[in-house]
């Protein structure tokens, strides 16, 4: 009788928990003041990062496609999510499909030590490779970039590279991106990256990397919304956007 | 108290298996809130090693595991989000995985 009491116990907090944290996310997101939204808004200093960085990508990938919106449209800041609901609209993916493998992973590996140098941190590195000893197991054909804060390096996943699919093609290019902006934070969170980005985002940023980043193959949804990788996937496509 | 010792229970299993203290703290809060059937497949799991073969939108433990490199656990938690979330969790899928290292 008490074990069943305490079983019901039991599965009734485990609800009352459940629907209560569905409620606090929608209402959160209904008021428009959740934690995530608040992090995606990008500073002016930092679009005008995003600019100086699409102008590096157009070098690379010529003029980006039209899409229904510019990464200068100030009152857009920041919602690069939104974007990316729409059918990835781009050149990366042709230009890049159209080179030899060779040449396409020389093209990217320019464009990356462009994209550090304009973002003062020349002295990193970027290596792309299918070392299993990065990309280890199932990450080969799971896995675009990883980024090394301690080597000061950036890994991008040959694999893909390799594929003549211009959708994942471009998505290589993205994921560049994304692996730069990886960089950037940790630099922003020892004090060293040049251009300014506000003090309370940095020391989310820090909270995030130090001791307490989750891995995707550790729980694929934490991973996916923890606020660095929002960041960098919110930054990625602003400067990708028609790339 | 036998709340507090499954709590525990699944705290070392992910710990055993490489999750540090954050990420096996932020997965046990989220497996306390996953659907029960699967809760109760996932402590079969950590009990016995049993992986179940129900496919729960379009995907299975095994699979998310094989292709994914997703640890057993964090395949459970993909098909509770999966579940709550189906468009969300599928596009998330579907772009890049990337990694600190």
């Amino acid at each position: 009788m008490v074990s069943v009491l305490l079983q019901t116990v039991t599965e009734m907090k485990t609800e009352i928990r459940r629907r209560f944290a569905w409620v606090y996310e929608k209402l959160g997101l209904f008021l428009g003041i959740s934690r995530k939204s608040r992090e995606d808004v990008l500073s002016e200093e930092e679009m005008c990062l995003v600019r100086q960085a699409r102008q590096t990508a157009e070098r690379f990938f010529g003029v980006a496609a039209e899409t229904d919106r510019s990464a200068g449209d100030g009152e857009e800041a920041g919602s690069g999510e939104g974007s990316r609901t729409k059918e990835a609209v781009g050149v990366a993916g042709e230009v890049l499909a159209a080179l030899s493998p060779r040449r396409r992973m020389a093209l990217i590996e320019d464009f990356v030590y462009a994209l550090l140098d304009l973002y003062g941190m020349s002295e990193c590195d970027v290596m792309i490779t299918d070392s299993d000893q990065i990309f280890s197991g199932a990450e080969i054909a799971s896995c675009m970039g990883k980024c090394s804060f301690e080597e000061g390096s950036i890994y991008l996943n040959s694999h893909f590279l390799l594929q003549e699919d211009e959708r994942i093609l471009r998505k290589c290019a993205v994921s560049a991106v994304h692996e730069v902006r990886h960089m950037m934070q940790w630099q922003a969170v020892q004090g060293k990256l040049e251009p300014h980005i506000p003090d309370d985002k940095v020391e989310i940023w820090r909270r995030n990397l130090v001791g307490n980043y989750i891995r995707s193959a550790m729980d694929f949804e934490g991973y996916y919304n923890q606020p660095v990788e929002t960041d960098a996937r919110n930054f990625a496509a602003l400067v990708t956007e028609g790339f | 108290m036998e709340e507090g010792k499954e709590r525990f229970d699944r705290m070392a299993c992910l710990l055993e298996i490489g999750y540090t203290r954050y990420e096996a703290e932020q997965a046990v809060n989220k497996m306390e809130q996953m659907t029960p059937r699967l809760l109760e497949q996932l402590d079969l799991w950590f009990r016995a090693g049993v992986l179940p073969e129900d496919v729960y939108e379009g995907f299975t433990v095994a699979e998310l595991v094989e292709e994914l490199g997703f640890t057993v656990p964090a395949a459970f938690l993909y098909l509770d989000w999966a579940l709550r979330e189906p468009e969300a969790a599928k596009a998330a899928l579907a772009e890049m995985a990337d990694g600190l290292i």
